[in-house]
């Protein structure tokens, strides 16, 4: 077997050099009533060839694949440059362990003080970790950093309502064992927004932190003053969720308006979709915080030939070595990822990533266009400031004119989009967002729209 | 051959060079500005580089690691075995890559398949009745799997109970995560042989109130913990639950099952046993087995099979007992898709050689070694085997001097001063990837070394400022740690 | 051979405790073997003044490139000054433990808790 080149002849060798006649002598530590007497339940082996056509009959499986998507709500198909995947391909990226042995491994570390210098600068923040799993765990990271710097020790977080139901979701399974409650901090009715005249005054000062996402799962762009404000009001931690990296091309980073914490999601920024994962967590926050950032560091040094060179630092934070008073119990950082968001910046520079961010744009103004040519009263398109994402708004008696519209757009190998629920304020149930991109032709938009009209316009003739 | 400075990208950039090719903007109805208050005044200011330039740093920066496809890492408890590139190059198909998770599931049937399939052989593999493969790396698994076990306190018990035991040997992570969970982490020491002890757990057991006893099988002493079911049936008798770090899975796989011991619940690590590349330090993938005990509270949603189609996969939502989800859509599935063919390729007869072969030449490793380095426990070992400078201290020399000088005679030092409760010590792990020649090659230099220790100035002639051959003299940490420069605005 | 002065009292965990002039308060550290095992210390986290301890208690940690150690109060009282400057030189942990690497000030409430204490004599056989 090609990864196994351990002949018989050598097992024979080494048996000997042990001093034992049988492997099992090896493995006596094993109670004999534990060692398995027949093979695992597994198929058989398979050749190269065999597994190619295997993994093929699979991917015809997934019809999706020569469909247009529409869907975002935090995973989006952007252009990214193929000679990223050139690059990441080298083995002496991929196949590298963790940079624990600095002399061995500048390459990996100099191209994450890269990128968290590149965050760094997207974010316009003070500083940046090495990445961490994900959008959504970037935010749980920040909550509980937010929780561990609260001098009053209080328990309740506010959280926008415009922020991703899954994120909710998982910042509640981390907050159950530890006593912390969350306050949703709903959105303006006309808006989507969060404002002032949705949040009680009387209560602010009983949070710990706040957090508000931009753009939030309505598409909408929400404004940092406003969380910068309330959170200087209540004394409490600011944090930002930024669920669509490329968006900062354009639009003001969370940094400019002095937020303390910054999560992120970096899928945007040269990643595939994936299916959802492997996907790259952002975290930036001020350097005044640095002790109780969670997840890698690295940082600049010299070496004894006074060099500049890298390392992983600070590490006395995480759980090697703090154990049950780390920051947090990660391990890894998602630096292949890491790595290609690097790749991404460096070739976009400020000019492409400007050009790419509005590109999408562009795309998402057209398609709104034809939307609203289309005159489908029962449903209101969003006319909100947004990056990419449409939104269109209807009561639950529309729903199944919607999943018309999804189906006759499937008909046509396009997706239709999200379904997610509209603000507990509005006058509408349910939204469906649709995300645009640099790559979608202007005929499948047309389409789409087409597919829209006709599910609502069929039966008023 | 490359320049040894390797400059920064922002040293490198020039102004108005650039590495992108994106098509115009639409002049004709462009989109309506961006209001003031949400307008980013200036593009963000990111060096300006060439394609080729890009190229030309990364390709140099890549030189200056070391990595699986240019050397052996005799790493104890990280398991560097080969990536295999067939997985590579599966895993670039887009059909499988540029799917969106929220894809309607009748258009992503392959990879719904591919995470039913894979769940099910890692059940053979372990005897688990299901595994979860939404958790991120280890780490995130072990979080995973101590959330159920608090979910089922409190189902059976309706406490989530306080205590949570754990081995001084046990690897960091295991008290970090007690703690996230809300739990309070109980260390116990381990016996002189390295391994838990039964009697110590059981004082414990007896003062109630415990949750979990969290173990790693084999441990982090490359030993079998014998006691295992013993441990399993004492736990259980005063309700608590017995979660395994599986990070030495490799030891076992097709010998014997973690579940047939009585363990309730572990987390796999893809990244060490299942090949999946580690990068430079991630994306890992840590799925977490369970029995039927913890199956109602793992996080949703579990793929399952349409039982009036077997050719069909749908996503369950539908879980009332779930701890929720811990990590966004379904975890990493790039990552799964590459151990699914890993483990397709091998089969039931390539993995159960897998183990085979790691634990042979480990022991090679083992009775080679013996006589130079003092050897942690004296007795055979499973794939890895820890060996310590005892001998050396003799001689003024330490663990670290012996890993760096390794370093400068070509090979990456193995794992150094863990488990803890070694002192000195140096974990070594071949993998079954690795040939006999390689194995031989390293202890015949590590016999060097040895030889080396014992010499007259031994320090002066062979390990003072080691390396002193690699392109990176001895890293000043302490100088990063004092004055942290985390990015080029620090400078 | 770690430097153990005569005049100091100490603790099992390491720490030095020496009466200053003012009548009780006593000044804290941690002693030359301690900060020869910890290697290059990084940063020390120290508590606020007005803080109250415990003997015994947690007051902070000591933090090495490798390594993180608890430091704990040797006598209870309150903190009334803390060495502010110790995280812009935290290599006087190293340097000169017992004078410039001074951590906190405390007031002593109960002057039979030092009989629970270490003098030069007994604390040497500890760091060996």
């Amino acid at each position: 077997m090609r990864y196994l080149p351990l002949t018989e002849t050598e097992e024979k060798e080494i048996l000997n050099t042990c001093q034992v006649d049988s492997f099992e002598k090896l493995i006596e530590d094993i109670p004999q009533e534990l060692i398995l007497d027949k093979d695992l339940d597994l198929p058989p082996a398979k050749s190269e060839l065999e597994l190619e056509n295997f993994f093929k009959h699979l991917a015809e499986k997934n019809i999706g694949a020569s469909h247009t998507s529409f869907q975002g709500s935090g995973i989006y198909n952007h252009h990214s440059p193929r000679v990223i995947d050139q690059l990441c391909n080298r083995g002496e990226f991929l196949t590298a362990y963790t940079p624990y042995q600095a002399e061995l491994s500048q390459g990996t570390l100099q191209s994450i003080f890269e990128f968290q210098s590149m965050i760094t600068t997207l974010f316009q923040s003070e500083m940046s970790n090495a990445s961490l799993y994900d959008g959504s765990t970037a935010l749980v990271e920040s909550v509980l950093m937010a929780a561990r710097l609260d001098k009053k020790k209080r328990r309740k977080l506010l959280i926008s309502e415009g922020c991703y139901q899954q994120s909710i979701e998982i910042l509640k399974t981390y907050l159950a064992p530890l006593n912390i409650e969350i306050d949703v901090w709903n959105s303006e009715k006309e808006t989507h927004k969060s404002t002032s005249s949705t949040l009680s005054e009387s209560e602010i000062d009983s949070y710990f932190a706040i957090v508000m996402q931009s753009p939030n799962k309505w598409g909408v762009m929400e404004e940092w003053k406003i969380l910068s404000n309330k959170a200087l009001k209540a004394d409490a931690i600011s944090i930002a969720f930024v669920p669509h990296a490329l968006s900062l091309g354009i639009f003001k980073a969370p940094g400019e308006f002095e937020i303390d914490l910054i999560a992120g999601e970096g899928q945007s920024l040269g990643l595939p979709p994936s299916f959802g994962g492997p996907l790259l967590g952002l975290f930036a926050c001020k350097k005044k915080y640095l002790r109780q950032v969670p997840g890698r560091l690295v940082g600049m040094t010299k070496d004894a030939h006074m060099q500049d060179v890298f390392c992983v630092t600070l590490s006395t934070r995480e759980q090697h070595i703090k154990r049950s008073r780390a920051t947090s119990n990660i391990c890894s950082n998602q630096s292949l990822m890491a790595l290609r968001a690097c790749m991404f910046l460096a070739l976009m520079g400020p000019s492409g990533l400007q050009k790419l961010a509005k590109l999408a744009r562009q795309k998402a103004f057209y398609a709104k266009e034809f939307f609203e040519q289309a005159k489908v009263d029962s449903v209101k398109i969003l006319d909100q400031v947004f990056f990419n994402e449409l939104c269109l708004l209807f009561k639950l008696e529309e729903k199944s004119k919607i999943e018309k519209f999804q189906s006759l757009a499937i008909e046509k190998k396009l997706i239709a989009g999200t379904l997610l629920s509209a603000p507990k304020n509005s006058d509408y149930d349910l939204a469906l967002n649709l995300a645009f991109s640099e790559k979608h032709k202007n005929s499948h938009i047309e389409t789409l729209s087409q597919c829209f009209a006709q599910a609502f316009n069929e039966e008023k003739i | 051959m490359y320049p040894l400075k390797s400059k920064s990208l922002r040293d490198l950039s020039q102004s108005g060079h650039t590495g992108h090719s994106l098509p115009s903007l639409n002049t004709d109805s462009p989109a309506p500005s961006i209001p003031a208050w949400a307008k980013r005044s200036k593009a963000p200011a990111l060096p300006e580089l060439s394609e080729l330039a890009v190229v030309r740093h990364f390709t140099r920066l890549s030189t200056l690691n070391y990595s699986i496809d240019g050397g052996f890492y005799p790493l104890g408890s990280c398991t560097m075995k080969y990536n295999p590139r067939i997985n590579e190059f599966i895993a670039s198909n887009e059909a499988f890559s540029n799917i969106h998770p929220k894809t309607p599931p009748e258009l992503s049937q392959g990879n719904l398949e591919i995470m039913y399939r894979l769940e099910n052989y890692l059940c053979a593999i372990s005897g688990f009745s299901r595994v979860s493969l939404q958790p991120a790396a280890g780490a995130q698994g072990e979080y995973t799997g101590l959330r159920m076990i608090r979910a089922y306190q409190i189902k059976k018990y309706s406490t989530p109970k306080k205590y949570i035991l754990y081995p001084d040997s046990a690897h960091g992570t295991n008290p970090a995560t007690a703690t996230m969970c809300g739990y309070q982490g109980v260390e116990i020491p381990s016996t002189e042989n390295g391994l838990s002890n039964i009697d110590e757990i059981r004082k414990h057991l007896e003062k109630g109130d415990v949750a979990a006893f969290m173990i790693t099988n084999p441990n982090t002493c490359g030993l079998y913990e014998k006691n295992i079911r013993k441990i399993c049936q004492l736990a259980h008798e005063h309700q608590a639950l017995v979660y395994c770090d599986g990070a030495n899975l490799n030891a076992l796989l097709g010998i014997t099952r973690i579940a047939d011991a009585g363990v309730d619940v572990m987390h796999f690590n893809m990244h060490k046993t299942f090949t999946t590349p580690h990068g430079g330090g991630g994306p890992g993938c840590g799925g977490v087995g369970v029995n039927s005990k913890l199956e109602p509270f793992l996080p949703g949603p579990t793929i399952e099979r349409d039982p009036n189609n077997t050719d069909s996969y749908f996503l369950d939502h539908d879980r009332p007992l779930s701890i929720g989800k811990v990590k966004d859509f379904y975890g990493h599935f790039l990552m799964m898709l590459r151990a699914y063919c890993y483990l397709s390729e091998l089969g039931a007869s390539g993995l159960k050689k897998v183990s085979r072969s790691a634990i042979l030449l480990a022991n090679y490793v083992r009775k080679t070694l013996e006589g130079h380095y003092h050897i942690a426990f004296d007795r055979p070992c499973l794939h890895e085997v820890i060996i310590t400078d005892k001998i050396q201290q003799e001689y003024g020399i330490t663990t670290n001097h012996i890993a760096k000088r390794l370093i400068d005679l070509g090979f990456h030092p193995p794992t150094v001063y863990f488990p803890l409760l070694v002192k000195g010590a140096m974990m070594i792990e071949p993998t079954e990837t690795e040939s006999l020649s390689t194995v031989k090659a390293f202890c015949k230099v590590m016999i060097q070394i040895a030889k080396e220790a014992k010499e007259e100035n031994a320090f002066e002639k062979y390990f003072k400022d080691c390396p002193r051959h690699a392109p990176i003299g001895k890293v000043d940490e302490t100088r990063a740690a004092r004055n942290p420069i985390l990015s080029w605005h620090d400078l | 051979m770690s430097n153990i002065p005569e005049e100091l009292l100490y603790t099992k965990e390491h720490e030095w405790l020496q009466k200053t002039e003012a009548t009780n308060v006593v000044r804290v550290g941690i002693t030359d073997f301690a900060q020869s095992s910890l290697g290059d210390v990084t940063f020390v986290e120290l508590p606020e003044v007005g803080q109250s301890l415990e003997q015994g208690s947690n007051f902070g940690n000591i933090e090495s490139v490798k390594a993180v150690s608890d430091l704990y109060a040797p006598i209870s009282g309150e903190v009334t000054k803390i060495n502010s400057e110790i995280n812009d030189n935290p290599e006087w942990v190293n340097e000169d433990p017992y004078k410039k690497a001074w951590l906190i000030e405390l007031t002593l409430k109960d002057s039979k808790e030092l009989e629970n204490l270490l003098n030069a004599q007994a604390y040497k056989q500890l760091a060996q």
